[in-house]
């Protein structure tokens, strides 16, 4: 595989390089949109990436070739990147910065290409976000008390790392978030219908295929929440759309279950969200956030988002 | 993992069976007459019904305290704001107070959610990296508007070390909704009610007592409203009131003793002229200190008063109105009367303390008939639009003009190009020229027949500069409203000099002077102007703002070198007669600076000196705008190497002392430190220095300095030994660099948190 890389900073752009090399991926770095054309001429190419700065450019090159996929990187707020996405099926990655001066995380960066390289092999195991050694803990979810008692035990363990009290508040609030997503939303009788999102407010008992699995896991660096169900239901229009809706302005989203809004949750409380989707199979939500920042850096810090799979554009 | 159970195990549910869960969002209801107040805390999620909620709430304010909210989840925004705009349709105000940053959260994200409402304070969440606390602090949009709009919120010391804490978000972020809201004050009736009834912050200016008064025939009705200080008028309020008295006092917040000590003499002076003395709507904590025999006297008598009830089905608790005469029977064993709530119907129970109830057998059984009982409700219940009554000579003075609010001054410090002028004005802080401010009354002398040509406004407080072509300057200042010709020019001089002091600032280019040292006075000083600006009646604000002005004239007296002439070139003052024996002085001061004296004040406070490896700068008077005690020392404006960056020194730091030896300039802390270096270098011992870091008492820093020629082996034996590094006696010190304690300052490796 090949990649072209547009970063006008060389210093990351020679950082990028050694990251595409280590995945096994040869990357020509350009530092000016124009020499994209000429680049893509080589058949081998089939990755683009640049910094959102720089989308128009790379949802050029997929429109130019079918079958590019598109990769972006931003210091900036994750919804500027949001259209690239919603008008390009083949941008799935854009993954967050520090700084223009700053590559992206080179664990993510390398999540990505290995799996652009083998995009068969389905979602990695909760150990691919961390490092080398972990603890944590994983339920399954069938009922609402439950539900409840499970976000409390995600905030008691975020709590017990140590970390400001509000970053277990944020974890317990994702948590929350993606166990309503799997638990009301997701399950679907045979005919495809909605069996629970009617009604949100209702306590429900989960039949035992129906169970959400929620897992935790730190490397005392970063603490990442994956919750995962077995219908397979979530669409990229999901995520992308309701993103984009909910950092709007939070306008209310009339489809059932409230997207737009949940999206946005999940995403202020969040520095990476992962979506992996094998429809009809499951729905996998991962949730990363670094633990040696303080609130203020959690804020600022530019978001990271990746759809894989069913819920990416055409492969 | 962490106890690990097999995936796809049947689920472990936390918690005690049988027992049921707390609930997620607890919500507590206040009520008094038409206000109602909503404490929620925990979270809003799916289980909130916004609706239902809503349909229950009827008032005409709405106060939703939020200050307990830890998480909002998707589904409980929507209804959050199925209730917002619920209530809107029914209440006509309605003001959320101390929300909590999750909800602050919300507003910038979420459009609608604070429906109508209006966000009065909510929390900023801040952090001490020295004790790493995790604090929040209430701002409130009238008393920090400025601060909000600016976005730049200040360090503050921590509540648990003393040290300086910051603001732990985004500023830009976390301020984006609050910056675009108007400023607004508290209506008087909310701010009585949430600060004395559920002890809310608010602002000062808010709880002020108000007075309203109708006269119908023999009776008079006074309504009073606001906090019972020792400011109570009660001479003015007593004055040729005679017949039947009824004051109500629902709108009595809090009753500081001094206060009630006004009050009882206020009942004293009436009582002889009235016939009847009646109180009405009497609050509990009025009731408790001011309704004993020995205060109501032989003449007053207590008509109904309110006391505190709840209902278990509406989970309100509610002042309710208790008439003494219909419930006489039952109040005279200590007993509360039996009510029912107004909303559902249910029996409440009465949540007075016992030591309240046991007060009630001494009220007097009211001797009034059906008729008088049915004025006095019709009287309590008009909208009165009777002019607020005076309670200072200013105010009274003012309501004879009109009523026109006083402005002051304002804070900002702004240069103004006079057009057709060949010169600059510096205003210092300057009020609107055409307000005089209340209170001067009539002008009955001056201290020359005409006022020179060198006063250009006379608005109280105001200082400015004019620059002449050839660059020297004339800077004056007025005086506030004195009771002596001398007081009013002394302090139009000390206004005079600070604004010396200003125009110098604002010819000091230097963006390091104006980052090192500029900023760190500039906040404090907008502050307290703004709070005399806002309320100049407050004794507290305006002897704040006159302390700084003396401590800034004191501190360019000793740091000009001379330049600063030492008396002023021009001095006049006008005397006002406001009607009373007093008179009072307004006085104005000038001073004149040539231009060389400009170019030496400017050239002596922007040039830095070479300090053991850093750059210091002389202090600036205007500094002691947030150092009052403040009049000599140098500013550190970079630390890059050397003995000061070892020893934990940062820019920003005021050097006050070197080794016991006062710092009074730059050249001086050169001198000292370079003197000191030299004899630690010989002898060994301790290099220490005190400085001024933020807020708060002065600091030492202290280290070991070994002798170039004898090494001692560690612990030195000479000089003072003021708990350095290597001694393990900082404890206890309570002066001691807490940076130190925590690694840092000699390795360098870590960077001081208050800056």
């Amino acid at each position: 595989m090949r990649a072209i890389v547009l970063e006008r900073n060389k210093l990351v752009g020679r950082r990028l390089v050694r990251y595409f090399l280590s995945a096994g991926v040869e990357a020509v770095v350009v530092e000016d949109p124009a020499q994209i054309p000429v680049a893509l001429a080589d058949p081998a190419v089939s990755l683009v990436c640049a910094d959102g700065f720089d989308g128009d450019a790379v949802r050029e090159a997929c429109r130019a070739r079918p079958g590019i996929r598109g990769v972006l990187w931003t210091a900036e707020p994750v919804r500027r990147s949001l259209r690239h996405l919603a008008e390009c099926a083949g941008i799935n990655h854009v993954l967050g910065r520090k700084d223009f001066e700053s590559a992206p995380r080179p664990w993510e960066m390398m999540m990505v290409l290995r799996r652009a390289l083998d995009p068969a092999a389905g979602p990695p195991p909760i150990s691919a976000y961390l490092d080398w050694g972990h603890t944590g803990f994983e339920e399954l979810v069938g009922s609402t008390a439950h539900r409840d008692a499970v976000v409390q035990r995600v905030q008691d363990f975020v709590l017990g790392l140590q970390v400001p009290k509000r970053l277990g508040e944020m974890m317990s609030e994702l948590a929350h978030e993606l166990l309503m997503n799997a638990m009301y939303d997701a399950p679907v009788d045979v005919n495809g219908a909605p069996k629970y999102a009617i009604d949100r407010k209702a306590d429900i008992t989960l039949a035992a295929d129906e169970h959400a699995l929620l897992r935790l896991a730190t490397d005392g660096t970063r603490v990442i929440l994956q919750v995962r169900d077995r219908f397979g239901g979530l669409q990229r229009r999901h995520v992308v759309d309701g993103l984009a809706r909910g950092l709007a302005g939070g306008e209310m989203d009339q489809s059932h279950g409230g997207a737009g809004l949940g999206m946005a949750v999940c995403h202020h409380n969040a520095l990476a969200m992962f979506f992996d989707v094998a429809r009809g199979r499951h729905t996998e939500v991962t949730a990363m956030i670094e633990l040696d920042l303080n609130l203020r850096e959690v804020r600022t810090l530019a978001r990271s988002l990746h759809l894989f799979d069913a819920v990416a554009g055409p492969q | 993992m962490d106890p690990a159970p097999a995936p796809h195990q049947a689920p472990t549910v936390i918690g005690i069976t049988g027992v049921p869960a707390p609930p997620k969002l607890q919500i507590d209801k206040f009520a008094d007459g038409g206000i109602v107040c909503l404490r929620l805390s925990g979270t809003i999620d799916e289980a909130f019904e916004g609706k239902k909620l809503a349909e229950t709430i009827k008032a005409q304010t709405l106060i939703l305290d939020l200050g307990d909210i830890r998480k909002v989840s998707s589904f409980g925004i929507r209804e959050w704001v199925d209730f917002i705009n619920g209530v809107g349709k029914h209440s006509e105000r309605i003001v959320l107070v101390e929300c909590a940053p999750k909800i602050v959260d919300q507003f910038n994200m979420v459009a609608n959610f604070s429906g109508t409402g209006r966000v009065y304070s909510f929390y900023a969440p801040y952090h001490c990296d020295y004790c790493d606390k995790d604090d929040r602090v209430l701002y409130q949009i009238d008393r920090d508007f400025e601060v909000i709009k600016s976005m730049k919120p200040p360090q503050r010391p921590c509540t648990q070390c003393g040290e300086m804490q910051y603001f732990n978000e985004d500023p830009i972020t976390f301020f984006s909704y609050l910056a675009g809201q108007e400023k607004f004050d508290l209506d008087p009736d909310v701010a009585a009610f949430l600060s004395s009834k559920l002890s809310y912050a608010v602002s000062d200016s808010a709880r002020k007592l108000r007075i309203d008064k109708i006269i119908e025939g023999r009776t008079t009705f006074v309504r009073l409203g606001g906090d019972l200080e020792k400011t109570f008028p009660r001479e003015k309020l007593a004055e040729g009131m005679e017949g039947v008295v009824i004051v109500d006092v629902a709108g009595i917040g809090k009753i500081e003793p001094a206060g009630a000590a006004e009050w009882r003499g206020f009942l004293q002076m009436v009582t002889p002229g009235a016939e009847a003395l009646y109180l009405t709507g009497v609050p509990p904590a009025f009731l408790d200190k001011l309704t004993r025999p020995e205060d109501l006297g032989p003449k007053a008598q207590v008509l109904s008063f309110t006391l505190p009830y709840t209902c278990a089905t509406c989970s309100t608790t509610a002042g309710q109105l208790i008439d003494v005469d219909d419930h006489f029977d039952v109040l005279k064993f200590a007993t509360p009367p039996d009510m029912k709530c107004p909303d559902c119907k249910s029996p409440m129970v009465c949540a007075a303390p016992e030591g309240l109830l046991t007060h009630l057998p001494s009220l007097p059984r009211p001797t009034i008939t059906g008729d008088f009982k049915k004025l006095v409700a019709e009287l309590r219940a008009r909208k009165v639009q009777i002019k607020k009554m005076a309670t200072t000579v200013a105010e009274a003075a003012a309501q004879q003009k009109g009523g026109s609010v006083w402005m002051a001054f304002t804070a900002a410090a702004a240069t103004v190009v006079l057009a057709g002028g060949a010169f600059f004005i510096y205003q210092s802080f300057i009020a609107n020229p055409g307000k005089k401010g209340p209170g001067r009354g009539k002008l009955s002398g001056a201290s020359a027949e005409v006022r020179p040509e060198w006063v250009g406004s006379d608005a109280a407080l105001a200082s400015y500069c004019k620059d002449d072509a050839g660059g020297g300057m004339v800077c004056v200042g007025v005086s506030g409203l004195s009771p002596s010709s001398d007081d009013g020019v002394d302090e139009a001089g000390d206004g005079a000099l600070d604004a010396i002091a200003g125009a110098v600032a604002a010819r000091i280019e230097d963006p390091a002077w104006r980052t090192r040292v500029g900023n760190l006075y500039a906040q404090a000083r907008q502050a307290k102007l703004a709070a005399a600006d806002k309320d100049p009646r407050s004794a507290q604000a305006r002897r704040e703002v006159r302390d700084a002005l003396r401590a800034v004239a004191k501190t360019l007296r000793a740091t000009s070198g001379g330049a600063v002439p030492a008396a002023p070139s021009g001095r006049y003052w006008e005397e006002f007669d406001d009607g009373t024996e007093n008179k009072q002085y307004i006085g104005f001061a000038s001073y004149t600076l040539q231009p060389a004296e400009v170019k030496r004040l400017v050239d002596g406070y922007k040039t830095p000196t070479e300090v053991l490896g850093a750059k210091a700068m002389t202090v600036f008077p205007q500094l002691a705008w947030r150092y009052p005690e403040l009049s000599r020392g140098a500013v550190l404006v970079s630390v890059d190497k050397g003995a000061l960056r070892d020893l934990g020194l940062a820019p920003s730091y005021v050097v006050l002392e070197v080794g016991g030896r006062d710092v009074a300039d730059a050249t001086a802390f050169a001198q000292l430190a370079n003197e000191e270096m030299t004899r630690l270098k010989l002898a060994g011992g301790t290099l220490a220095i005190e400085v001024q870091a933020g807020d708060g008492d002065p600091k030492s820093f202290a280290a070991p300095i070994k002798s170039d020629k004898v090494d001692t082996g560690g612990r030195d034996t000479g000089g003072r030994d003021t708990g350095g590094r290597d001694t393990g006696g900082r404890t206890g010190t309570g002066n001691v660099n807490v940076w130190d304690r925590y690694g840092g300052g000699g390795s360098g490796g870590r960077e001081d948190p208050t800056q």
